[in-house]
């Protein structure tokens, strides 16, 4: 029995070490394997899954072939999470981060990114839009380079609006609709389609549903900035009367006017338009293919402004940057290169149905015949807006409490919190929130 | 070295204990009182001035208050009925676990569709009863009864599966002399069932109420702590401040103070349970 014991003790000791030996092999010839580089991307799942086979991957591959490339990619509300656990942890698992613009302050106050200075000349960096460019820097340094931007427009369901006796709203940026004529024009529609309200119609919604990234653009609109001149002052801010006046408009949409429904969340708002359930959108420009393949009869117009205000629209989208603790920062580098000012920066922009962030490409769109007919138009309309009235979010090191605790705040007054109580709320929670960048 | 030998075969599971649970404890409660680099109180200083706090604090203690007793009341009846013999117990056996297996994230986002206050299944329910539609979890007063609910739909089954484990384990002749000396279902669930699953009580009462505490899922996924933080539990306001504020000073106080709520409730709880040590 003792010596069982004994030789069993052996064996299980034996069995261990060698699991051990295994792994550590395995470890050793990768890194081992010539002058290969790997480097890995991080970033959101919408665009990894497409880039199995894609042109700018397949483009990247051959035109360095000394650079394998991986990705890993997670959904919208859990990348930004990881994104921060792993850099705040020094992980060398990533080169290439997929950063949203108003997180390049943060990530570059935390530490996450290497300056692509040393990798984009002055002449390059100058080929983006002016406000990107000021939003990507960062203490005088490039901080990380524009993948493409965003547009959000107002999107409409002819059928709807055809049932309901609105007539279509100009496509002209000089005759858009105000947010006022939208309201009456949602209920008109809402009257004549649902009276009974048992359909599910709603007359108007704004696809990311309170998310400052649309939301911004009521107070923007009205003359009210979004932050304080330090960046960090939000007292007086967004709890001025111009705020509260917009606060109290979007409430009206859900409690007075009830254009647009409660309990609807960003990921259902586009699925519930596609589903012939909403008049006016004002979603993003890549809801338009989508809402066509889903046989929506669709018609677009510029983003609505206050009529005592000026027109703005939402901007800013992912970006890459060179993770701080890559072991391959070159080879990063020329990944976000190629990506963003090279070969794979047009495919790329034309699958993902965003607006281009280079200048030329804005440009291009003006006069490219792929444009002139629908739906490519709907991305004239967008590149006027990113040139005329596009407005960025605020770059602040506390983006990611600002616009968490404010998200939560347009919930409340969505819910029927009164909008200065809320604001002053988010006051509170702000200024606590970002004690500590002071 | 044969009395090495169980020693060294549980140095595995001990290091991983160490490395997952001690650790991390330990560092939690150090980087709560440590302020750049010295020891302080300053972060519990910072905390105790936070509103946030104190509201998290008191959803906490309301959602335990409530949760707690009606899991394990209801755990304790769905128990009893699995265990008795009645026409069509099989069928009921085979499904009420089904909520069991399915993922949190996923309940909740059925939930969340079943509770819209747009045309959900439940207010549909409700319509036909004439009862008009409710906000659910839009709504400051119901969105945290909504959470029980799901978070109960979720747990009462597995928690039931300890207590029938429990009854089964009571012997036959204990209720045979029962009912020989007249006593009714109430007398004999009361003085003799639930007293001699006193211990199998304990392990569900500790353990449902550190599941409940730490439970933050239905609010990530549905509510984000709202209507107006009526939902904001402490450990959401904590994973909050440590995985998107990055603010881990304040996260470790949170879940320190946590740990101490969840430790006199148990702790009451033992005393009512009478646990002998």
């Amino acid at each position: 029995m003792k010596r069982a014991m004994g030789s069993s003790f052996v064996l299980v000791l034996a069995l261990i070490a060698m699991a051990l030996l295994v792994t550590s092999c395995g470890r050793g010839q990768a890194g081992s394997s010539g002058k290969q580089t790997t480097i890995t991307y991080l970033g959101e799942s919408y665009y990894v899954d497409k880039f199995p086979g894609s042109t700018y991957i397949t483009g990247f591959e051959q035109k360095y072939p000394n650079i394998k490339f991986k990705a890993e990619g997670y959904g919208f509300d859990q990348v930004f999470q990881v994104i921060e656990v792993k850099m705040a942890a020094g992980s060398k698992d990533y080169d290439v981060i997929q950063v949203d613009a108003p997180n390049i302050s943060a990530y570059t106050f935390r530490n996450y990114l290497l300056p692509l200075d040393k990798y984009f000349s002055k002449d390059e960096i100058n080929q983006f839009i002016p406000a990107d460019i000021a939003g990507s820097t960062v203490n005088g340094h490039y901080m990380a380079a524009p993948l493409f931007t965003s547009c959000v427009v107002l999107l409409y369901n002819k059928s709807l609006l055809q049932a309901g006796g609105v007539s279509f709203p100009s496509e002209d940026p000089m005759k858009r609709m105000t947010w006022e004529d939208l309201v009456a024009a949602s209920q008109k529609i809402m009257k004549a389609v649902d009276p009974a309200g048992k359909k599910g119609i709603q007359g108007l919604m704004i696809e990311q549903v309170n998310r400052p990234y649309q939301t911004l653009t009521l107070p923007n609109s009205l003359g009210a900035p979004s932050i304080g001149q330090d960046s960090l002052t939000v007292d007086g801010i967004i709890n001025s009367p111009q705020w509260i006046k917009a606060a109290q408009f979007y409430s009206d949409l859900f409690n007075k006017y009830k254009v647009s429904f409660r309990g609807v969340t960003p990921d259902e708002a586009p699925q519930d338009f596609m589903a012939g359930k909403i008049a006016f959108f004002v979603g993003g420009t890549w809801d338009v293919t989508p809402s066509i393949k889903a046989g929506i009869s669709l018609g677009y117009a510029p983003h609505p402004y206050f009529k005592d205000g000026k027109p703005v629209s939402p901007t800013g989208a992912w970006h890459l940057g060179i993770a701080k603790p890559s072991a391959h920062p070159d080879s990063a580098a020329a990944f976000v290169r190629y990506m963003t000012i090279g070969d794979g920066s047009t495919p790329w922009v034309d699958q993902s149905g965003m607006i281009p962030a280079r200048i030329s490409e804005l440009n291009r769109i003006g006069t490219d015949p792929k444009y002139a007919e629908f739906p490519g138009s709907v991305f004239k309309i967008a590149a006027y807006e990113q040139k005329n009235t596009a407005i960025a979010r605020p770059v602040t090191p506390g983006f990611n409490e600002y616009d968490s605790i404010l998200t939560s705040t347009f919930e409340d007054i969505r819910n029927g919190e009164v909008p200065q109580t809320a604001l002053n709320k988010a006051v509170q929670q702000i200024n606590t929130a970002l004690q500590k960048y002071r | 070295m044969r009395r090495a030998t169980p020693y060294l075969l549980l140095v595995p599971a001990v290091l991983l204990l160490v490395i997952f649970k001690v650790y991390p404890i330990v560092t939690t409660l150090l980087g709560g009182f440590s302020c750049k680099g010295q020891v302080s109180l300053a972060q519990y200083r910072i905390l105790f001035d936070d509103p946030t706090f104190w509201t998290s604090l008191w959803v906490t203690l309301k959602y335990d208050i409530i949760v707690n007793p009606l899991q394990i009341f209801a755990a304790l009846l769905l128990a009893l009925l699995i265990d008795a013999k009645v026409p069509g117990i099989r069928t009921f056996r085979s499904i009420y676990y089904l909520p069991v297996p399915v993922s949190l994230a996923v309940s909740c986002i059925l939930w969340g569709q079943m509770l819209s206050p747009n045309n959900g299944v439940v207010n549909g329910v409700l319509g036909l009863v004439w009862i008009s539609p409710q906000p659910f979890l839009t709504s400051v007063r119901q969105a945290l009864p909504s959470i029980v609910v799901i978070a109960s739909w979720k747990g009462i089954a597995y928690w039931a599966i300890f207590l029938l484990a429990g009854l089964q384990g009571i012997n036959s002749e204990i209720y045979e002399a029962a009912r020989i000396d007249g006593a009714n279902w109430w007398n004999t669930t009361w003085r003799i069932t639930v007293p001699l699953l006193r211990r199998v009580l304990i392990f569900v009462t500790v353990s449902d109420t550190i599941a409940n505490s730490l439970l933050f899922v239905p609010q990530f996924v549905l509510t984000g702590g709202g209507p107006r933080l009526s939902t904001n539990v402490l450990m959401y306001e904590a994973y909050k401040s440590a995985f998107s504020y990055m603010d881990t000073a304040r996260a470790n106080t949170m879940i320190t103070v946590l740990l101490l709520v969840i430790a006199f409730f148990v702790f009451m709880e033992m005393k009512f349970l009478k646990v002998d040590y």
